[in-house]
């Protein structure tokens, strides 16, 4: 009698809660390996995905500035800047990077500060140019200050112009 | 009742008994007895000329009066029909007749009117009957009058052993029942242990290439945020040139621009000097070259190079430079 009350009372709802148990973690695992079943399944789609984003990121190879440190690319966008400034009859007075700890996938990215003296023609051509260089530079905050008008208009135009410069490089 | 190819039926007079197969050829015979002691040996004798098949055959016994006492009570108290036997075998002696033996009983409500129907007969002369089926190798089914073929008057003996063993079925029942329950248990258990084992198998199994496959897809994400932040840097390229270059062709001609701040966000502001500060306002926001054009304090009215001019200092976009 105590044997079946044992039995009745302790032994099988044990045994059952158990089994319950196993049941869920089974019926767990299998949704699991039907998940997993189901994403290998798309890897058809996956490969097709990845030789479509390889083109894509192969053609952004010109974009992307040249360097695999922080340091090489601030001193190819001062470069670039350099030259597009000679360019365009500025004078390029100083670069300075500036703290740009953005990131997207491998992409990184840095910013440098230029300060340039010259006309507003020189500028504005300077503005297009950089709009379609390659790389991609991209101008973020924009300075520029004239003298004040005076009599003497004969002299050359001297624009202090101060820019920040971002692009991005691949690490 | 009687069913089957393989039942007899046995009529038992004062002095007599008659066997009779109820199914099959017809067969009859009949024998008489002395006393209660014959009467098994005449029950064994001729249900041992009965014809037979190869399953144990079954009797049915009818006895006739006054072998047996058949009453119909009236004023019985309304006892359940499975209380109302005990209870007329309780008061054997105010219902029937005793001669000295003990009696054996039963007794069955008739309709709805408070009327019972029992019938009593000597043990000795049931245990007599239920020897003789036994020593022919018979299954007694039921002893009843002949008028009252629904009630049944086994001997005292021959009930308790068929408690027994109904008691004995119904355990074995129960112990089957539980046997097949603890059967099912341990299947299903070991089902779920199988298909765990196989499941946790075949994920091992998947492991390699799913790590592969998440590598990729982690790879795949970062190539095309790769794709998507260069097209944003792209889409962006211009946006300051083309800002300077809206503010120089709205500002009107009678105006000289001192100096131009611009962010990324769209915000920044413009200062310089203008006959009238506030046309150049008008003018920016007519053109839209910038957004929400304002004044940034009044203009300031100052000679330059011996012309009057108003020094102003305008402010755009959400935030201030």
């Amino acid at each position: 009698m105590i044997a079946g009350a044992l039995l009745v009372l302790r032994v099988l709802p044990a045994a059952a809660r158990i089994v319950y148990q196993a049941r869920a973690e089974l019926q767990a695992r299998a949704e699991l390996l039907a998940r997993a079943r189901a994403d290998l399944a798309g890897l058809g789609e996956l490969r097709d995905s990845a030789a479509t984003l390889s083109q894509d990121v192969v053609a952004l190879a010109p974009r992307l500035v040249a360097g695999a440190s922080a340091t090489d690319a601030v001193a190819t966008i001062a470069s670039e800047l350099s030259l597009a400034a000679t360019r365009h009859g500025l004078k390029l007075a100083a670069t300075a990077p500036l703290e740009a700890d953005s990131t997207a996938g491998r992409l990184h990215r840095v910013r440098v500060h230029a300060q340039m003296e010259g006309d507003i023609r020189g500028f504005a051509s300077l503005l297009r140019a950089l709009e379609a260089s390659d790389p991609v530079l991209v101008v973020r905050d924009l300075r520029v200050t004239a003298p004040a008008p005076s009599t003497d208009s004969r002299g050359p135009e001297a624009l202090a112009i101060e820019l920040t410069v971002e692009g991005w490089y691949l690490k | 009742m009687i069913r089957g190819p393989s039942t007899l039926r046995l009529v038992v007079l004062p002095g007599s008994i008659r066997v009779e197969t109820t199914a099959g050829a017809p067969w009859q015979a009949e024998a008489s007895f002395d006393s209660v002691p014959e009467l098994a040996d005449a029950i064994a004798r001729l249900a041992a000329e009965a014809p037979r098949n190869r399953i144990r055959s079954r009797v049915s016994v009818l006895l006739e009066r006054p072998l047996v006492q058949v009453r119909a009570l009236d004023g019985l108290p309304p006892v359940r029909p499975q209380d109302l036997a005990a209870l007329v075998a309780s008061q054997t002696g105010r219902f029937f007749r005793r001669n000295g033996h003990p009696l054996a009983t039963d007794a069955q409500w008739q309709g709805r009117g408070g009327v019972a129907r029992a019938a009593a007969a000597e043990e000795p002369l049931l245990d007599a009957i239920a020897m003789g089926a036994r020593a022919a190798g018979l299954r007694l089914e039921t002893i009843a009058p002949v008028d009252a073929p629904e009630l049944c008057l086994l001997p005292g003996g021959e009930r308790a052993e068929r408690r027994r063993a109904a008691r004995t079925l119904l355990r074995r029942l129960a112990v089957g029942a539980a046997a097949a329950w603890a059967a099912a248990g341990l299947l299903f258990t070991a089902r779920l242990f199988l298909e765990r084992r196989a499941v946790e198998r075949e994920l091992r199994a998947l492991q390699a290439p799913l790590a592969a496959e998440l590598a990729a897809r982690h790879e795949l994400r970062s190539a095309e945020l790769t794709v998507l932040t260069m097209r944003d840097a792209q889409r962006d390229g211009g946006v300051a040139g083309r800002a300077f270059a809206r503010v120089a062709a709205a500002l009107p001609d009678s105006s000289v621009l001192g100096a131009f701040a611009w962010n990324a966000d769209g915000s920044g502001a413009l200062s310089g000097w203008a006959k009238d500060a506030s046309a150049v306002v008008a003018a920016l926001a007519r053109s839209q070259a910038v957004p929400q054009p304002r004044l940034e304090g009044p203009a300031v009215k100052e000679t330059v190079a011996g012309r009057e001019w108003q020094r102003f200092t305008v402010v755009f976009g959400p935030g201030t430079p």
